[in-house]
């Protein structure tokens, strides 16, 4: 007893879904650079990173580890070259891998709590899922792309127990390990919220 | 914060609902029917079924005055329900959309409603009389994906839809010859059809699940896919707004949310339960959850014996059965609604929430709808309730410990020979327990006859006792009302150990009534309660409590407050 009974024919085919009827409205987002739809953010260059590399890294020398991980999360890449990231990846997991395991919470829990600290706390949650999908995980030695290739196993990536060649392999689990604690203790104090942030954000690190 | 009244309906998805402005009727949007409940005493029964939509309808009005109903569907259509005598008729609207529509709502002057569509537009529609139909108008610039939800401003003008662009924007949708030209407004002065008044992004740009303006129309608040809510307070046509707050929570995304006066946000989503922000132009805050105390039985872990404790880690690995969330919704809340209030504040809403049917075969019920009322005058004048209850006990065992004291003076000094009356009063002693030298004499003939017959040598050693304690026994009043009803029990039971031999079962009485006292005493004493049901009892207590004192000035206070408060605790528990 519909009114709009014309429609049904039309509608209980599945013809109708094999034509991408995208492609042809010039107005669709297919033909549209959705990136115009946010502000331009600030291109990052390669010197910018290895002078704030420095910095970050002379702070931890002096004993502020807290300093250094508020300057490289006040500073995020989101802009710039695959290899300017991964520099700034670099240097993010040397910081958190520098800081004792019973200094993460109090840590944490004092810059969530200042002045724009939860937005600092989803960049460090950018930083630690980038590290886990396998960008930059490995120990601050390793040669920087040695997690990507050894990847493609025919365990998916997941097993850390055998089946992996080589020194390398405790080097990507060690600073898995080191992600996957720090995730844990960002979670207790940003909650679910930060990890859905970091889903949605179009800014990407 | 009244308990929910929680009403299941069904086991399916509801994706939006809408209640009639008397609130008897209920629609229901389930897959492509729309399903009106109706209230029958306090549950809400299935009373029609609407169909007319070959796809799942994916959002409902009910327009105030009017009546009529509008659904819209993914079948990219839009019906009008036009109630007769002789059920609903339905009307087709041209909407002209190559996608779902996703999101409808009736203008506040119900003259036209706007359709929210996957199409990149948004199609406001409005009855044609010389055509007896109904047309849209788009509004497509510069809206680059799909339209998730819409919110007309009071003026019926400006309305606001938020997109998976990451947007929430602000349109004039005016319209020759339906609408009045608006008032300008901080949202700008001259609004023809499609005006931008406002685009807003915040920083993280997550989808757009809810827009709401405030209810005076000037600030908007959008709840977007980051977790977040953002506030905008405009200044001015052209001109950046002065004030935009994001407040970036802990929580899960907001699917839904509603204004409560202009400083609160009642906000739910995929946390399955309402949150409360609190804020003004200089900045919001998230200020807790709705649901104060968790659902009994839900919460505290029963007791379990060693065998089944270890019976369920065989069994499932686990000791608790954690399948259930100790929220009132078990799932997704999809849609917030006002339930009742008068524009300016809000004291009911009501919310609806989806559910996986994955979830359906496991949790018995699963479809809830629940009508939470609400607070914000309401908590802080229970409070102001409870408090004066505790000032009028007090105040009336001050007296009755004052006058006590002075009536035993009085005696002390006279010198009479009756003395029964110093002692403190059991239950079956009913006078006012203040009676100065005049009203004592007078109270001296009602004594009961069963006391005035003692044996004169049981009276003549009591008498010696009291003599001996009769400044110790009634301690001074203090300004704590369990130190006060403390004292009193300490008469009773002073008065109850001199006239064991004479009067039948005085102990026990005076047991009894020490236990009442304190029992009233302390509901009084310690109620501290946001909900109506539990001040009622500090009420009765009170009441009870000065009864017994027998303070007349105590009585018609607590008489008094009780009227004042009677019709307007009925006028919250009637919902």
């Amino acid at each position: 007893m519909s009114i709009i009974q014309q429609h049904t024919s039309a509608s209980l085919s599945d013809a109708w879904r094999t034509i991408n009827i995208d492609a042809l409205d010039p107005d669709s987002s297919q033909n549209f650079d959705t990136t115009t739809l946010h502000p331009p953010l600030p291109e990052v260059s390669d010197a910018d990173v290895r002078g704030l590399n420095g910095q970050v890294r002379q702070l931890l020398r002096g004993g502020d580890a807290e300093g250094a991980l508020r300057g490289c999360l006040e500073n995020p890449v989101y802009s710039g070259g695959e290899g300017v990231k991964d520099a700034h990846m670099q240097t993010v997991v040397e910081v958190l891998q520098s800081i004792k395991a019973s200094e993460m919470t109090p840590m944490l829990q004092r810059i969530h709590g200042s002045e724009g600290g939860s937005e600092l706390i989803d960049v460090l949650m950018k930083y630690l899922y980038k590290g886990m999908s396998g960008g930059a995980a490995n120990g601050a030695g390793g040669p920087r792309t040695s997690a990507r290739n050894l990847t493609p196993q025919p365990t998916g990536g997941f097993s850390q127990v055998g089946g992996r060649p080589g020194a390398t392999n405790e080097n990507t689990g060690a600073g898995m390990s080191v992600l996957l604690s720090w995730h844990e203790k960002v979670v207790d104090v940003a909650g679910m919220g930060s990890i859905a942030r970091c889903m949605t954000d179009w800014r990407k690190v | 914060m009244a308990a929910p009244e929680v009403h299941h309906l069904f086991h399916h998805p509801i994706a939006d609902h809408s209640f009639s402005a008397d609130r008897k009727t209920l629609a229901v949007a389930k897959d492509s029917a729309l399903e009106l409940y109706g209230r029958v005493g306090s549950a809400f029964k299935l009373k029609d079924e609407l169909k007319g939509h070959d796809k799942t309808i994916t959002s409902v009005d009910i327009a105030a005055n009017s009546g009529r109903i509008v659904t819209c569907s993914q079948d990219r259509n839009a019906l009008v329900w036009e109630p007769s005598p002789t059920g609903y008729k339905p009307t087709l609207v041209l909407l002209r959309i190559a996608r779902a529509a996703t999101f409808v709502r009736w203008s506040p002057s119900e003259t036209k409603f706007a359709v929210g569509s996957g199409d990149r537009v948004i199609a406001v529609c409005y009855f044609e009389e010389e055509n007896d139909w109904w047309v849209s108008k788009h509004l497509k610039k510069p809206i680059r994906s799909t339209i998730t939800t819409v919110n007309w401003h009071p003026n019926s003008v400006l309305l606001a839809a938020g997109s998976t662009d990451a947007h929430a924007r602000v349109f004039s949708s005016f319209i020759k010859g339906v609408d009045a030209r608006p008032e300008p407004s901080v949202w700008g002065e001259r609004l023809p059809f499609n005006t931008v008044c406002g685009e807003f992004l915040n920083n993280s740009a997550g989808w757009v699940h809810s827009v709401a303006f405030s209810p005076s129309g000037n600030a908007l608040a959008f709840a977007a896919h980051d977790s977040s809510i953002t506030v905008v307070y405009p200044t001015g046509p052209e001109q950046p707004p002065q004030a935009v707050i994001s407040v970036n929570t802990q929580l899960l995304p907001f699917m839904s949310m509603i204004w409560n006066g202009e400083t609160e946000i009642i906000a739910a989503g995929y946390d399955c339960e309402a949150f409360r922000f609190q804020g003004d132009s200089s900045g919001w805050q998230l200020s807790g959850t709705l649901e104060a105390k968790g659902r009994p039985g839900l919460g505290d872990a029963r007791e379990e014996s060693a065998l089944n404790m270890f019976r369920q880690m065989d069994l499932k690995g686990k000791v608790k059965d954690d399948t259930q969330l100790k929220t009132v919704h078990q799932n997704t809340i999809s849609t917030v609604r006002i339930y009742e209030g008068n524009g300016e504040s809000v004291s009911k809403f009501s919310n609806r929430r989806t559910s996986e049917s994955a979830l359906s075969s496991l949790v018995s019920d699963d479809q809830t709808i629940s009508i939470h009322s609400g607070d914000s005058e309401h908590v802080p004048r229970i409070h102001a309730a409870v408090h004066t209850i505790h000032g009028i006990c007090l105040e009336a065992t001050k007296t009755y410990l004052c006058t006590h004291e002075a009536n035993r003076r009085l005696r002390a000094s006279s010198g009479s020979g009756s003395q029964h009356h110093d002692a403190p009063r059991t239950p079956s002693d009913s006078q006012p327990p203040f009676t100065y030298s005049y009203s004592y004499n007078a109270s001296q003939s009602q004594t009961p006859s069963s006391q005035q017959s003692h044996p004169s040598d049981h009276n003549k050693s009591h008498r010696s006792d009291r003599s001996r304690d009769k400044d110790t026994t009634i301690p001074p009043a203090t300004n704590s009302l369990l130190h006060n009803v403390s004292s009193i029990c300490g008469m009773i039971w002073t008065g109850s150990q001199r006239d064991r031999l004479d009067v039948l079962n005085v102990e026990r009485l005076a047991v009894d009534s020490m236990a009442r006292l304190l029992a009233w005493a302390e509901t009084v004493a310690l109620g501290d309660y946001d909900e109506w049901a539990f001040a009622g009892e500090v009420l009765e207590a009170g009441h009870h409590l000065c009864a017994w004192l027998g303070v007349p000035d105590a009585v018609q206070a607590m008489e008094t407050l009780e009227a004042d408060l009677a019709g307007w605790g009925r006028q919250h528990d009637a919902i």
